[in-house]
């Protein structure tokens, strides 16, 4: 395999490891977005930040989302 | 408080949940796609209906994704504990022995091992321990993974309202305030009927009318058995503990004295199995059993329940004025009892012993690893959605008003109802223990309001929320995630949807002739 082949083939493994065709690894993202949510929006509640409680709710959403799509 | 009660608002906010049955057992989507968008749907009617503004939502949302804490920790374990057993083999043991034991017969297996079994993990540990681990024995058996996990939920329902060392009938007695005498007897008359049906079921569950035919007599021999055990426990003895004891019971009658039976007896010899390999590949669930009992039936409990951790969590309001009070410590884990360290402890152990006796291999450790994240994630989107769905409904008012809307329309038949509010309560929080505190007072309330008695509508609260912990999307996701089918659980919910359903009603039935026919003048 030459050096140019090697590149393509790392790249390649790289771009199916950080694609989101697996429904799995969407469902896992969505988990994730979720619980790093979580402490911001915690704080978001407990501080009063308005503006934080939507943005937020807004990441819960997307949570949601991700999960309604990959589910 | 409320939106005025109409058969508008009833509809609208039942949405939600019609959404995720029409979602799941209709099309069949996974718990995860159904619940996500059921989040949706609930902030949108609790939002513009109900008058939740942001911060409610951010708040129930966020008391939804740390409730799940507790149920992941299980689900998580649950999974390890039966990959680390199906990697070192001993799955096949296990199966094996049981196969020879009940001589082959799949009608007592499947008895013993989805309704005795789980009945009595469920006295002693609960919170879904009991489906997590029962299930994967029925699959390693080769029962069908949809039936296997339909039978664990249907079978460990009626034994929840005294499991968990009765921490559900112990919400009831507080949130209602009534006399424990009278509700230990009809909470155990309730169960004992839900009990005598679940039998059945599973066998019908199973195989349809011949299933029945061929397991009728076990049914009835086990029902009788723990059922009687139940109401001499519950009534003479403790209630806490009825259920520990009505699944000994069970397992004895369904394991050792059935198979010698004229019914069931086989021409195989039950006493050649390889008893010294069966324990050793059985030494998980030893070791989980003897940690359950060693924590929860000891001073242990006490001490070690001190540590806990908890999220303080503001009050919340709608526009409407329905209040949501502050919390300190919303719902508190203790990290050294809750039933996940307990399973994390046996896996352990089990790694422990299995390494020493040659069993365990390292390369086995990345094995087991992929394949608890690939049957727990689906498992675990599918209890996050559904939970903050669930705490947005409750936070918003749109629980109160389904149960006090179902109890203005049906007035006189409430009795009828009544265990189907229980049921609603266990299938919004996944618990009976909640569902009580949840409508436990309420339900006192109405019984008093309608002249009926407030030891028979209390019991049939639970009685129904006991039951429907076999449909609670957590606990079917829980379920689905242990049998290997994760995206399958609209099969699950449809298979044992229906016999939830006719068990809460003849339980409900029973109620309303104990309530107007048997006993009118109760208190």
């Amino acid at each position: 395999m030459t050096k140019s082949e090697e590149k393509v083939g790392v790249a390649r493994r790289l771009a199916r490891a950080c694609s989101i065709t697996d429904n799995r690894k969407g469902l896992f993202l969505s988990a994730v977005v979720a619980w790093g949510n979580f402490a911001f929006l915690y704080w978001a509640v407990t501080a009063g930040s308005d503006l934080g409680v939507i943005a937020g709710l807004s990441i819960c959403g997307l949570s949601c989302g991700l999960a309604a799509y990959f589910g | 408080m409320l939106p005025s009660v109409t058969l508008g608002s009833w509809l609208l906010a039942f949405l939600p949940i019609a959404m995720i049955l029409l979602l799941m057992m209709v099309l069949r989507w996974s718990g995860g796609r159904a619940g996500g968008l059921s989040w949706f749907m609930a902030c949108g009617v609790a939002a513009m209906l109900f008058g939740a503004d942001a911060d409610l939502l951010a708040v129930a949302s966020l008391k939804g994704l740390w409730t799940t804490v507790f149920i992941l920790y299980i689900i998580w374990g649950a999974m390890l504990l039966y990959n680390v057993v199906t990697e070192v083999g001993a799955f096949d043991i296990i199966a094996d022995t049981f196969t020879r034991l009940t001589g082959g017969d799949r009608m007592l297996q499947i008895l013993v091992l989805g309704w005795a079994f789980p009945s009595f993990l469920q006295g002693v540990c609960g919170f879904g321990t009991c489906v997590a681990v029962s299930a994967p024995l029925l699959v390693g058996l080769g029962f069908p993974p949809i039936t296997a996990a339909a039978a664990a939920l249907l079978g460990h329902g009626w034994s929840v309202t005294f499991g968990s060392l009765g921490s559900s009938y112990a919400a009831l007695v507080s949130m209602t305030g009534l006399s424990e005498a009278g509700l230990a007897l009809w909470s155990s008359i309730f169960v004992v009927i839900a009990c005598l049906l679940t039998g059945p079921s599973i066998c019908l569950l199973y195989r349809g009318w011949g299933g029945l035919k061929r397991g009728i007599v076990a049914s009835l021999f086990i029902g009788i058995s723990m059922g009687a055990t139940t109401l001499v426990v519950a009534n003479f003895l403790s209630p806490y503990i009825s259920s520990v004891l009505s699944g000994v019971v069970g397992l004895v009658v369904g394991g050792m004295v059935l198979p010698r039976t004229p019914w069931y007896a086989t021409a195989e010899d039950t006493e050649e199995a390889d008893s010294q390999s069966f324990h050793s590949a059985f030494t998980p669930y030893y070791l989980l059993l003897a940690l359950v009992l060693g924590v929860y039936l000891t001073p242990l409990s006490d001490l070690l329940g001190r540590f806990e951790v908890g999220l303080s969590f503001p009050a919340t309001e709608t526009a409407h004025g329905f209040v949501v009070e502050a919390v300190e410590t919303y719902s508190p884990i203790a990290l050294l009892t809750t039933p996940g360290t307990l399973i994390l402890g046996a896996v352990l152990l089990s790694i422990l012993y299995f390494k020493r006796v040659g069993m365990w291999k390292p390369e086995m450790k990345s094995k087991v690893f992929s394949s608890v994240f690939r049957q727990a994630v689906p498992a675990t989107v599918t209890v996050m959605t559904m939970s903050m769905m669930a705490v947005v409904m409750m936070d918003s008012g749109m629980t109160t008003l389904l149960a006090e809307g179902t109890a203005d329309f049906t007035r006189t038949a409430y009795p009828i109802v009544a265990p189907f509010i229980g049921l609603l309560g266990s299938f919004m929080t996944g618990s009976n223990t909640s569902s009580n505190i949840l409508f436990g007072a309420f339900q006192r309330d109405v019984a008093m309001l309608l002249g009926a008695s407030g030891w028979i509508v209390a019991a049939l609260q639970t009685a129904g929320a006991s039951v429907g912990n076999a449909v609670t999307p957590m606990n079917v996701a829980l379920s689905s995630a242990v049998t290997g089918t994760a995206g399958r659980e609209g099969e699950i919910i449809t298979k044992s949807m229906g016999y939830t359903l006719v068990i809460t009603l003849i339980v409900g039935l029973c109620g309303y002739v104990a309530t107007f026919y048997l006993f009118p003048g109760l208190p």
